[in-house]
């Protein structure tokens, strides 16, 4: 039997609604693995110990009444901190905001507590969610890189420390770490999750990302915190459709559009693997087609690199100004280069931006998702970088929404992924095709870390 | 200015002295790496302008 820590979002929200495991349970027994196993991965900013052991308290107290709210109802998650936590420290990791505590929640914070979720504490971001590396440790091997900028939510979950976790993804931030740590990462359209109350990076660029071990898990999670918001200029009104309900909706094997341009961008080892696990899909009913890229990769990430840099420095100008010093390198130089970046060639990025996303988009009506390897290599063996987001950006780019999900081990003993993208504001149908492919290959990975929670007090 | 007709290493050229008056000329020559790559990417955009009917995205309000 799994201890409640080992519990996905679905299983754990199981048990709870049948009164065969209280919150409170989960949150002492999440609270004892992160006792065995924080000193050495340096997943948490905050862990609100009394915090989350009240809202516990609560929510075992609403299931005993008879108030049960629904699959995230005492389920513990932790929060990338960039996202605003009423009364919690918000740090973005960075000196800037060391001492920053502010007075609401995010929407998606708001939204996972009225759903019934208990905010764990604050997960390591890499500074500003940009490239400087995190102390954060890959639980796989501590000489490669966890990925980021949301390492402590993907290496969290991964580790069993929580069962889900918010991160964000401008680049590649959710997805690329996922895929290092072996974990679903996930990335709804641009739009569809509000951003109010995360600390940006980029305005037009930035999306929340959801970290669990299932794809069932992501569903969940996305319902809960979908859907329009008047504070978020660039929240759509879409409906949001039951996205649990849709994971089953795929009556034939899917039409899967291989991006082939990008697969040799991928080291050997990672693209003979995708070619494997293609032909298992195949094999299990997938029907596949080459897809080319309309435009040539390296202009998509040049027009993102500048989009990204332009609007990192329009956020920091006024505190760059007053706080460089406290900076570090990485973002710094960032900032310093937007700062250099005509205006004029800022809106030919966002021209070339429009044309790209549209052209894209045609390339979705034919097919039901896309693929590629979920990175080029697996963590790379290099603790001064967060690895390489260039499959992620063309999509995040576009505002496509995408799925990563583990895909076996290299030779090495490292996590392998692949990536599905879908149609804008088709994550219905991107989890159906996610869902079916995770059952069909069924690969669950655990790192090699104590099976154990801790002692009990 | 950068032009279509400016090559990569003006564009680099002209970063560099804007970050000179800007930064300093010890900060420039830091951040000498960063800005040679954003010259790429600026040269990249000036040699694969959209029709000059396309509208940026911004927001993807479309």
């Amino acid at each position: 039997m799994a201890e409640p820590f080992e519990l996905t979002v679905a299983q754990a929200a199981e048990q709870i609604k049948g009164r065969a495991l209280s919150p409170v349970d989960l949150v002492q027994s999440l609270l004892r693995r992160a006792d065995l196993l924080e000193p050495v991965l340096k997943v948490w900013v905050t862990l609100d110990r009394e915090g989350a052991l009240d809202a516990a308290r609560q929510r075992e107290q609403e299931v005993a009444r008879g108030i049960y709210r629904g699959p995230l109802h005492g389920i513990p998650v932790g929060i990338k901190d960039i996202f605003y936590t009423a009364g919690m420290k918000t740090t973005a990791c960075s000196r800037v905001y060391a001492d920053f505590v502010p007075s609401y929640d995010a929407t998606a914070v708001a939204r996972l507590r009225e759903a019934g979720a208990i905010i764990l504490g604050k997960t390591v971001t890499t500074e500003f969610a940009t490239f400087d590396p995190p102390p954060t440790v890959n639980p796989w091997d501590p000489a490669h890189t966890p990925g980021g900028s949301s390492s402590g939510s993907a290496v969290g979950v991964a580790a069993c420390m929580f069962p889900a976790a918010l991160g964000s993804q401008t680049a590649g931030s959710t997805c690329r770490p996922a895929a290092y740590n072996g974990i679903v990462g996930f990335k709804p359209t641009y739009g569809r999750v509000s951003r109010y109350g995360v600390i940006p990076v980029s305005w037009s660029l930035d999306t929340v990302g959801i970290l669990t071990r299932t794809v069932e898990d992501a569903a969940i999670l996305l319902s809960a915190i979908a859907g329009y918001d008047p504070n978020d200029p660039s929240a759509s009104r879409e409906p949001v459709p039951d996205y649990r309900g849709a994971l089953h909706t795929l009556t034939t094997g899917p039409v899967i559009g291989l991006v082939r341009e990008l697969f040799q961008h991928a080291d050997g080892e990672v693209r003979g693997h995708t070619e494997e696990v293609v032909n298992r899909l195949v094999r299990a009913g997938a029907k596949v087609e080459e897809v080319p890229l309309p435009h040539s990769l390296q202009l998509i990430l040049s027009a993102h690199r500048v989009i990204l840099a332009v609007e990192c420095a329009a956020f920091h100008e006024g505190l760059f100004r007053e706080h460089a010093h406290l900076y570090s390198p990485k973002i710094r130089a960032l900032i310093e280069a937007g700062m250099l970046v005509p205006g004029v060639q800022y809106v030919q990025a966002q021209r070339l931006r429009r044309m790209v996303r549209r052209d894209l988009e045609g390339l979705l009506r034919r097919v039901d998702v896309l693929l590629t390897p979920a990175t080029p290599s697996p963590a790379p063996r290099d603790l001064t970088t967060t690895g390489d987001p260039m499959f992620q950006i063309p999509w995040t780019f576009c505002g496509f929404p995408t799925i990563v999900l583990p895909s076996g081990l290299s030779r090495s003993g490292l996590p392998l992924g692949i990536q599905l993208i879908g149609a804008p504001f088709a994550e219905g149908r991107l989890l159906a095709v996610a869902h079916w492919c995770e059952a069909t290959l069924a690969v669950r990975l655990s790192p090699p870390l104590p099976r154990g929670a801790g002692p009990r007090p | 200015m950068a032009t279509p007709r400016s090559s990569q290493a003006e564009i680099a050229g002209d970063l560099v002295a804007k970050a000179q008056a800007l930064f300093g000329k010890e900060r420039a020559e830091a951040i000498r790496p960063v800005l040679l790559d954003m010259a790429g990417h600026l040269w990249q955009i000036l040699h694969n302008l959209p029709h000059h009917e396309e509208e940026p995205a911004f927001f993807f309000k479309d």
